[in-house]
């Protein structure tokens, strides 16, 4: 208190009483200005867990021996729930349940994100009619759960389905124990950075299995130099079961022929806007004939768009695979494009419906007539992607050649065949 | 919810007789089984003890009755007049070794009874997992060690062992090799007369219900979250889809928090005692027994199923060990994979509609008083003399 009266005493003694007077106000005024909103509680700096914030992803998976483990089949994936249920985790699991029944062990299917989505697994079992020898655990083994530890016996097998479920799974078990299946150049999901740079040694893994989808995946990462798949990785063609896309032409309702375009905004890879300027384009020169045909947008957008010419595309986002399928038997032309290697599952699923399909080149992927001539691959400027669009729409009214290429497809319809030498090789 | 006219029952535990009347029934006979449990309770004590006793007693030419650990000054005293002595999954004390080798020496046969895999401790950490314990806490694996080891170390004193089903017996086996044999829990007089009473009523009133579904969940002990975890997902949609469900839940059971939004639709009661419970589990249509599938698991009895399908209640229920071999699927209940709850649980709703319900639960009620009625189990029970 004395310092405080000293202090003004002082103050007004120097600069005199009218300033003393202003002083006093601007202190009263400065304290009740509201102050700063307190800052987040500070980030640990400590180099372990920097790198835990910033992937938490690929932090160890944390497994416990248990006495008397017996060896399982493990599939290890982000989550089951409908958003994640795509054509690659699908698959996945697919391989998991035939590895798991050619060796008569259990499965166990543990996610690192969500928990749930066993209606989607039973939705699988009986679309693909497969069944399990053994039976199936659901692990919801959570990131940021660190009361979580999953059993593994030293013979446990995992399978993994991303380069960081991956990354995270070989910090923890033998990495001869792994089969990665890789379903896309995963590098590509990325910018050049931290992540492709631990995604390419993710890849280049020496020991572990890779498990790659389709040979034009497999051929393009040898190219680029991923010398390990030539030891350790094994390819499969993915199938398409034909009794569930056979189109039944008396239940298909519509007055017009349909074109789908595969729209989602949201995956770069896809290439929505350049499909939109390839449609918009095709509309303005009249090679899409809007008396004869109708555009719907499948995928995740929902936004309405109108092209050049006024016309609006329906647009069915999100559909689940069941309906999404039987969309797909009412198409006649799909535009598909998918920016990196693999052929993408939506031209094997239009071609195996019988469509027509206009796809893009990249690197090694230069044709996919070994799947079906009605499959158009072309470059990805605006001109030749119109110019096949064009072709496609003629080969998809020349109902004859369509047909002809159609039963001559080579897609696979039999996950066993597909999975024959992977599950040969992994039952050593 | 099936309209169920029984009141609730004042309930007095039968088993606290003094132990002057208990001395006094085990004399009844020449042939004497004395049974030890620390300490009476509602559960293992009721299904492994008190029910085993209730039997014997009305057996010719056998009694028997229990102690408690502060009893046991008793038990060493009468000894002599024993031929077999049943120490219940109790925990290893120097004074309950003492009174097995003093057994032992007195040609008393000594056998061991085990509801549950709690005797090896190299199972622990399958059995803190499945019972969502907290692996981080140190008390934790304290208390397991302790509690598992002590069991472990008193069921090897034993000549042999009783357990509730074969591949308990198996597990027990692997970790000492000793003779087993299996008695199963089974439904006891008290258990059966109000489950009567209730079931002729369902009977009369061609199984009359209110236009709610109630899908029951009981859970005994507070260690049932993974296995609820298993159905939620399902439960969730079909609280979604059908405004009819309500879901009853007694016993201890932490809703995990994605279906507490359905609060309105969820009655929570607690524990209770097991005459009243048989009247709770006959109120709802449908009786769940989600468990997950590892050797602790396999190893639990199907008593789930016998209590609910006594009182005229479907029961689906996880393919564990017991109950695979207890109900005959889509026969005279359900057997549910994880991944298949939300079909088998459309499936036995389907039934109240299509009259299967009552022919699925005449097969449960008849399977059930064959295998798990009390006066059933005499012959077993005489085999412990010889054992």
């Amino acid at each position: 208190m004395y310092k405080i009266v000293w202090e003004v005493f002082d103050y007004g003694k120097r600069y005199g009483i009218k300033n003393l007077f202003f002083k006093i106000l601007e202190q009263i005024f400065t304290e009740r200005v509201p102050s700063e909103p307190s800052p987040e509680p500070p980030i640990s700096n400590v180099i372990s867990d920097v790198f835990k914030q910033r992937f938490p992803n690929i932090e160890p998976l944390p497994i416990c021996s248990y006495s008397d483990s017996s060896a399982q089949i493990n599939l290890v994936t982000d989550s089951l729930l409908d958003d994640s249920f795509y054509g690659g985790v699908a698959t996945a699991i697919i391989f998991a349940i035939l590895l798991a029944n050619s060796q008569d062990k259990k499965l166990r299917i543990i996610t690192r994100h969500q928990n749930g989505g066993k209606d989607n697994f039973k939705a699988l079992l009986d679309r693909e009619n497969l069944r399990l020898t053994q039976s199936v655990e659901f692990v919801f083994c959570d990131l940021n759960d660190n009361n979580k530890f999953i059993d593994a016996s030293n013979e446990d097998l995992f399978i993994t389905t991303s380069w960081w479920t991956t990354a995270s799974v070989k910090k923890s078990v033998p990495h001869n124990k792994i089969i990665y299946i890789l379903q896309e150049d995963e590098r590509m999901f990325y910018p050049l950075g931290d992540e492709h740079l631990l995604c390419s040694e993710t890849i280049a893994s020496p020991e572990i299995n890779l498990l790659i989808n389709t040979k034009l995946l497999y051929t393009h990462l040898i190219n680029d130099g991923f010398e390990n798949i030539l030891t350790n990785g094994l390819y499969f063609e993915p199938s398409f079961n034909k009794s569930l896309y056979i189109k039944r032409e008396n239940d298909i309702q519509k007055t017009k022929q349909r074109l789908f375009f595969y729209a989602r905004p949201n995956h770069a890879r896809n290439l929505f806007f350049r499909g939109m300027e390839v449609l918009d384009k095709a509309l303005q020169l009249g090679i899409i004939d809007l008396e004869l045909w109708e555009i719907y947008f499948l995928g995740t957008t929902s936004d309405e768009i109108q092209f050049s010419n006024g016309y609006i595309p329906k647009t069915l986002p999100n559909l689940a695979w069941k309906d999404y399928v039987e969309f797909l038997k009412t198409i006649d032309l799909g535009l598909s494009l998918m920016y990196t290697p693999h052929p993408s599952y939506p031209p094997l699923d239009l071609s195996t419906t019988g469509s027509v399909v206009v796809t893009n080149k990249f690197k090694n992927k230069n044709s996919l007539e070994n799947y079906s001539k009605n499959i158009l691959v072309s470059d990805l400027d605006v001109q030749s992607l119109v110019s096949s669009l064009e072709k496609g729409i003629a080969l998809s009214l020349n109902e004859e050649q369509r047909q002809h290429n159609y039963i001559n497809n080579n897609i696979k319809s039999d996950w066993n065949h597909s999975f024959e030498s992977a599950i040969k090789k992994y039952q050593s | 919810m099936f309209y169920i006219n029984t009141l609730p029952a004042e309930y007095i535990e039968p088993w606290a007789v003094s132990l002057e009347n208990r001395l006094n029934s085990l004399y009844s006979s020449d042939r004497r089984i004395a049974y030890f449990y620390e300490k009476p309770d509602c559960s293992t004590f009721r299904y492994r003890v008190y029910n085993m006793i209730q039997t014997i007693q009305d057996m010719d030419g056998i009694s028997a009755t229990y102690f408690c650990l502060e009893e046991i000054n008793y038990l060493h005293s009468i000894l002599d007049s024993i031929n077999v002595l049943v120490i219940c999954r109790a925990r290893y004390t120097i004074s309950l070794n003492s009174l097995i080798a003093r057994a032992k020496n007195k040609g008393v046969k000594v056998l061991f009874d085990l509801d549950d895999l709690v005797f090896n401790t190299q199972k622990i950490d399958l059995i803190l997992h499945t019972l969502d314990q907290d692996f981080n806490q140190e008390g934790v694996w304290d208390h397991w060690f302790a509690y598992i080891g002590r069991i472990g170390a008193l069921l090897k004193l034993c000549d042999g062992c009783i357990t509730t089903n074969t591949y308990l017996g198996d597990q027990v086996k692997e970790y000492h090799d000793i003779k087993t044999m299996t008695i199963p829990n089974f439904l006891n007089q008290e258990q059966l007369a109000i489950s009567n009473k209730i079931l002729k009523e369902k009977l009369e009133s061609h199984f009359q219900r209110t236009d709610t579904i109630y899908i029951g969940y009981f859970s005994g002990t507070p260690t049932h979250n993974k296995d609820f975890a298993i159905v939620v997902e399902s439960l969730i949609k079909l609280l979604e889809q059908d405004k009819r469900i309500r879901l009853l839940i007694v016993g201890y059971l932490e809703l995990p928090d994605s279906i507490k939004k359905f609060d309105d639709r969820i009655e929570v009661y607690p524990l209770h005692d097991f005459v009243n419970l048989q009247r709770l589990m006959s109120l709802v249509e449908i009786n769940i027994v989600p468990l997950q599938n590892n050797k602790f698991t396999n190893c639990k009895s199907e008593l789930k199923f016998f209590e609910a399908s006594i009182v005229g209640t479907l029961t689906i229920a996880s393919p564990t060990f017991t109950y695979k071999s207890a109900i005959n699927n889509a026969k005279n209940g359900f057997i549910s994979n994880d991944y298949e709850w939300s079909e088998v649980l459309s499936k036995a709703m389907d039934t109240l509609e299509n009259g299967e319900y009552e022919q699925m639960i005449r097969k449960a009620h008849s399977d059930t008083l064959n295998k798990y009625a009390w006066y059933n189990q005499k012959n077993l029970l005489k085999e412990l003399m010889d054992f």
